[in-house]
C-alpha cells in the first residue's frame, strides 16, 4: 500500500488560538477517519490536506508532492477530490451547471467530454433526474450530493472529505457510503466527520482530534477496543462513570472506570470516542 | 380521403445513411410522425451507433448550460466558451454588482454636472473606487460562494485571479467612461481618475497579499479619500491631488503594487490565513 498523505509537526494558529498542534498524520489508499468534536482543528487540517491552507510550521506530502511547491501544488490540485465542510453554490445554476463550472477550473477543457464526466458523476450521486433543476430548488442532501459529485470529477487519486454527510437523512447517507466505497478502490479518501457511525461503516483506520492534536491513530476495532471493561449497564448513572446516558430499554450505559460487579457489555466505536474527547464530545451532541 | 402513402425503401435506406438529398429528407422526417409502419422500417435498417450518436448530441444539446447574458457577450467578444462560464459567475460581473456601480457613478456624475470644482472633486473620488471595490469582490471569501472549492481546484488560483480582475477592471472602467460623457465639459481632468483606478486596484491586490481582499480594498479606499482630501487642505485645490504630481506618485504605486503582486503571487494560491 503506498503512503498518500504524510504529515508531521504541522501546527495552525489563529491569533493566539493552537487549532492544530503538531499533528502527525499519514493515510493510504482506502477510507481514513478524522474523528473529533466541533472546534478539534478537523476543518484547518482538511484545509490543510485540499491546498487551501498554508500550514504555519511542519511539512505535508500529498500524492507524493509538497503543497508549498507551486508544481508540486498543480499536481496535487489535478488529482484531488474536495468536499468542504460548508460548500457555497452558485444557487442561480442548476446542478449540472455547477459541476461543469468546477469541472472547468479543474482544467476540463473539451466540452463533449466534460459533459460526459459530469453526467457521471451526477449519475454516481443519484442526481441525475434533477440535474437541469436550479440549486436553489434542491434540498438539503440533494446540495450535499451535488458538492460530493463535484468532488469525484476526474476520478481524484485523493478525496478530501469534510463533514460529508451533514444534514443527509438516513437513507442519502448509505448512498453516500455506497459511493465512497466504490470510489476507495482506487482512492485515499480522508473523512473527517462526527458520526461514529460512519466511521464505523466506511473507515479502516480512524484519527481522532482534540483540542489541535491527535488523541488515537489506529484501527476502528483498537478504538473501540479502548473502552473494553469500561462501559457497563446500570439501573441509574452510576457516581464514578466520566458520561452515562439512559438508553431506550430505559437502562443507563455507563462509560468510565467500572465498578466490581458491573454488568459489562461490548464496547463500540463511541464508547472509545466518548472516553477520549469525553465533555467535548458531549457538548457537540447536545 | 385521400389514401395513405408510405416512403420508398430505397429512400428510407438512403435517408438512415444520410445519403438523401435535403427535400427528400424533410419529406421523409414529416411523413415519420404520422407513419408507424415507415418508423418500423427506419428502426429495421437504421444504424445503432449512429442513432446512439445522435441521441448523445441530443441529450448534451439539452443539458448544457444556458450562457448567461454576460457569457453571451463575452462569447461575442471572443473569449472561450469555458472562460466565459468562469468570468459569468464572477460576484462582480452579476448584473446586481454593475447596476449598483451605475447608480454609483450616476450619483457622481449628478454631482459633477453641477459644473462646480467640488462637483467634479466627486466624480473623480468616487470612480476609481469602483474597481478596486469590484476586483475585491472578484475573488474575496465574502462574495465567492465557491472560494473554498475553487482554492483547491487547478484552475482556481492567481490565472483566475487576473482574468476575473481584469473584467471586472475593465467592465467598470467601460461604464466610467461612458459616464464621463455625462460630464459638463471633456477634458484631461475628466480622465483623470484612470490611472488612480489602476494604481487604487493593483494597491489593493498587493495589500490582499498580506490580508483579506475586503479589509485591503476598504483600507485603500480611506487612505485614497483621506489622500485626496489632505493633498487638497494642503494646498487649498480641490483637484490637486489629480494634477501631474499626484498623477507620478500614482504612476509609482501601481508600479510598486504590480511588482508587489508578481512576487506575493504565491498568497493568492495557498492562503496563509483565512
Amino acid at each position: 500500500m503506498s503512503t498518500t498523505v504524510t504529515l508531521s509537526g504541522v501546527e495552525k494558529s489563529y491569533g493566539h488560538t493552537r487549532a492544530v498542534d503538531g499533528v502527525d498524520l499519514f493515510a493510504e489508499r482506502g477510507v481514513t477517519g478524522l474523528l473529533g468534536p466541533n472546534g478539534a482543528g478537523k476543518t484547518t487540517l482538511m484545509r490543510m490536506l485540499a491546498t487551501v491552507l498554508a500550514p504555519d510550521a511542519g511539512h505535508l506530502r500529498l500524492l507524493g508532492d509538497d503543497p508549498r511547491e507551486p508544481g508540486g501544488r498543480l499536481s496535487i490540485r489535478r488529482r484531488l477530490g474536495y468536499v468542504p465542510q460548508e460548500p457555497g453554490y452558485h444557487r442561480n445554476f442548476t446542478a449540472f451547471e455547477f459541476v461543469d463550472y468546477v469541472a472547468i477550473l479543474k482544467e476540463m477543457t473539451d466540452r463533449r467530454a466534460r459533459h460526459d464526466e459530469v453526467r457521471r458523476v451526477l449519475g454516481l450521486v443519484g442526481l441525475t433526474e434533477v440535474s437541469g433543476k436550479k440549486i436553489k430548488a434542491l434540498s438539503g442532501g440533494m446540495r450535499r450530493r451535488v458538492a460530493l459529485a463535484q468532488a469525484l470529477l476526474g476520478h481524484p487519486e485523493l478525496l478530501i472529505l469534510d463533514e460529508p454527510t451533514a444534514g443527509l437523512d438516513p437513507e442519502q447517507r448509505l448512498r453516500f457510503r455506497e459511493v465512497v466505497s466504490a470510489v476507495t478502490t482506487d482512492a485515499t479518501v480522508v473523512l473527517a466527520t462526527h458520526q461514529t457511525e460512519d466511521v464505523s461503516a466506511l473507515c479502516q483506520r480512524v484519527v481522532v482530534m482534540h483540542e489541535g492534536s491527535v488523541r488515537y491513530d489506529g484501527s476502528t476495532r483498537g478504538l473501540a477496543d479502548g473502552a473494553r471493561g469500561r462501559v457497563w449497564l446500570a439501573a441509574d448513572r452510576h457516581p464514578s462513570a466520566r458520561l452515562s446516558w439512559r438508553t431506550g430499554d430505559g437502562r443507563h450505559r455507563n462509560i468510565g472506570e467500572a465498578p466490581p460487579g458491573a454488568e459489562l457489555v461490548e464496547p463500540t466505536i463511541e464508547d472509545g470516542y466518548l472516553l477520549l474527547v469525553g465533555e467535548g464530545a458531549r457538548r457537540d451532541a447536545a | 380521403m385521400s389514401e395513405m402513402w408510405h416512403a420508398d425503401p430505397g429512400d428510407i435506406a438512403r435517408y438512415t445513411t444520410d445519403t438523401i438529398d435535403a427535400t427528400r429528407a424533410v419529406s421523409i422526417e414529416a411523413h415519420l410522425v404520422t407513419c408507424a409502419r415507415c418508423r418500423e422500417q427506419v428502426a429495421g435498417v437504421a444504424d445503432r451507433t449512429r442513432l446512439d450518436a445522435a441521441w448523445v448530441e441530443i441529450v448534451d444539446t439539452v443539458e448544457s448550460p444556458r450562457p448567461t447574458v454576460v457569457e453571451w457577450v463575452l462569447r461575442r467578444m471572443g473569449v472561450r466558451a469555458d472562460t466565459a462560464r468562469l468570468l459569468a459567475a464572477t460576484p462582480s460581473l452579476q448584473a446586481s454588482w454593475l447596476m449598483a456601480v451605475i447608480v454609483a457613478l450616476g450619483f457622481a456624475t449628478l454631482a459633477a454636472q453641477s459644473g462646480t470644482e467640488r462637483g467634479l472633486a466627486v466624480f473623480l473620488i468616487v470612480a476609481p473606487l469602483l474597481p478596486v471595490a469590484g476586483v475585491a469582490a472578484a475573488f474575496g471569501r465574502e462574495l465567492d460562494p465557491t472560494w473554498e472549492i475553487t482554492a483547491a481546484a487547478p484552475g482556481g488560483g492567481f490565472r483566475l485571479l487576473l482574468v476575473r480582475a481584469s473584467a471586472v477592471f475593465a467592465t467598470t472602467l467601460a461604464v466610467a467612461a461612458i459616464a464621463c460623457l455625462a460630464l459638463p465639459t471633456l477634458s484631461w481632468t475628466t480622465a483623470a481618475w484612470v490611472l488612480p483606478a489602476l494604481a487604487l486596484t493593483l494597491a489593493s491586490l498587493a495589500l490582499s497579499t498580506f490580508t483579506s481582499p475586503e479589509r485591503a480594498s476598504v483600507a485603500v479606499a480611506v487612505t485614497w479619500v483621506v489622500a485626496v482630501l489632505a493633498s487638497a487642505q494642503e494646498t487649498r485645490d480641490l483637484l490637486s491631488a489629480f494634477g501631474s504630481s499626484g498623477q507620478l506618485a500614482l504612476a509609482i504605486v501601481a508600479f510598486v503594487s504590480a511588482v508587489l503582486v508578481a512576487q506575493r503571487r504565491d498568497s493568492f494560491e495557498i492562503r496563509s490565513r483565512l
